[in-house]
């Protein structure tokens, strides 16, 4: 054999090689991104249902506290509309919106709430109240969650190789969950 | 060796890592010294070991598991928080029953938090453990008897559990249990497994295509693991394990642990159900 063919050879191979590292680069990145996109969409499953839950809560909380508070109509109706869009559907963001501003609402009912003592020692407001802090307290542990594996894909998606990657398979950034800062301590319960 | 002296480089890159990922973790969490970890000191000897025997006897017979946990404070982080990231270490209740309960209190805080695993939501849920704190925990509480509050505490929730959650906990997978993947690690690594795999393949055909004494004579006697060792790394570390540096995302970590006779808990995990409050 001519040492040219050895060359020739070895080019070859290094083409190969380098096509073959690509390409196995290029199928586990894609199974590592869609793996991470699937978990963020069950994350934000459970982040959903507990708004669910939350906004299920609320007509009873409502009934409730009208037989107290009946005066307080603004409040009411600042929480009706904000269910109503937290009902209504939508992308992610705009659930995102309407959680946060149906969040501000419910925390001005609950400051409202301390001028009614008959309303604070009423055992049905007492228990939505336990079901509301614990349906809060779920939304933000399922709602870090969340955030914590939105972030490492959104670093994921940003990093070599998979930013040239994840763009030809159509992976985009996926929106935090996050919240305004007065609304972020849950409701407290104060007895 | 070159490969000798990486795997030096590499050691020392973790080990200045090491006092940045320690001071990532802000919250200190403590280690729990049994089903009851006393740490604020408010239990007699007689109250925690009845407790041990209530929460001993509705793990034998539903399998449920009851931690009890006291701390003079959970600042920085709200008990709420910090009752998570309690539940989430010591990972309380059965694993994939999920059917475990933290029962949290800060006495200088004068706050309490009771948190249910996923399982147990539906029998304890927080309307029915706040009805129970109002009744049986909190008035002792008020009158600084926390060894009572807790234990009739204690006795309330086992009871509940006792009453509907022998069948409840006979493994019926909650419904609302959040998947959990495990795969993305498998997958990628099948992925370079396979491709390195196929390299070999490729190079033991080409090598052997070769002439082998022209190649001798070429590279002269410096063997193949001299010619190919560096490539390889290279190619290896460049192409296809170069993307793994975001690890840690497939948790699941493994549950259960020992510390001095005490089994640990079950592997159980929580979506922060619960009820509590300050007194």
């Amino acid at each position: 054999m001519k040492p040219v063919w050895i060359v020739v050879g070895v080019i070859l191979g290094v083409i190969i090689l380098a096509a073959v590292v690509v390409g196995g680069t290029f199928v586990s990145k894609w199974n590592q991104l869609v793996t991470m996109d699937t978990d963020i969409k069950a994350k934000w499953a459970q982040v959903d249902n507990q708004l669910q839950r939350r906004n299920d809560l609320i007509p009873n909380l409502v009934e409730t506290v009208k037989g107290f508070a009946g005066q307080e109509k603004s409040i009411m109706e600042s929480i009706a509309n904000a269910r109503a869009k937290m009902a209504g559907g939508g992308s992610v963001q705009d659930r995102i919106a309407a959680s946060n501003e149906l969040s501000s609402a419910l925390s001005r009912l609950l400051v409202v709430v301390e001028n009614y003592p008959q309303l604070k020692s009423n055992i049905t407001f007492n228990r939505l109240m336990d079901e509301l802090a614990g349906t809060e307290n779920r939304l933000s542990v399922e709602r870090k969650r969340y955030n914590d594996s939105v972030q490492v894909y959104n670093t994921t998606i940003r990093q070599f190789p998979s930013n040239l990657i994840a763009p030809m398979l159509g992976f985009k950034e996926h929106p935090f969950f996050e919240v305004p800062a007065p609304a972020r301590q849950a409701p407290q319960v104060k007895f | 060796m070159g490969c000798a002296r990486r795997l030096c480089l590499w050691t020392w890159l973790v080990l200045l890592a090491l006092p940045g990922l320690a001071s990532a973790a802000v919250l200190e969490l403590p280690s729990p010294a049994g089903p009851v970890t006393d740490l604020a000191g408010i239990l007699d000897s007689g109250t925690k070991e009845r407790l041990v025997q209530v929460i001993l006897d509705v793990r034998q017979r539903t399998t449920a598991e009851i931690a009890i946990l006291t701390v003079p404070t959970t600042a920085p982080e709200t008990i709420e928080d910090y009752s998570v990231a309690i539940f989430d270490r010591w990972k309380i209740g059965e694993r994939g029953k999920d059917n475990g309960l933290l029962f949290l209190v800060a006495v200088q805080d004068r706050r309490l938090w009771i948190t249910t695993g996923y399982g147990l939501e539906g029998i304890l849920p927080d309307g029915k453990i706040g009805e129970i704190r109002d009744r049986a925990i909190v008035p002792y509480f008020r009158a600084g008897r926390y060894a009572e509050g807790i234990l009739r505490g204690t006795e309330e929730l086992a009871g509940v559990i006792l009453a509907q959650g022998g069948e409840a906990a006979q493994g019926r997978q909650p419904a609302v249990r959040p998947a959990r993947h495990r795969s993305a690690l498998s997958n990628g690594s099948t992925g370079i497994l396979l491709g390195i795999f196929i390299l070999l393949v490729l190079f033991s055909a080409g090598l052997s295509a070769m002439d082998r004494r022209t190649y001798v004579r070429a590279r002269g006697r410096r063997g193949r693991g001299g010619f190919w060792g560096p490539f390889w790394f290279g190619a290896g570390s460049g192409g296809a394990f170069g993307g793994w540096s975001g690890g840690g995302y497939s948790g699941w970590s493994g549950g259960g642990f020992s510390s001095g006779g005490f089994g640990g808990f079950g592997g159980g995990s929580t979506g922060g159900g619960g009820a509590g409050g300050g007194w």
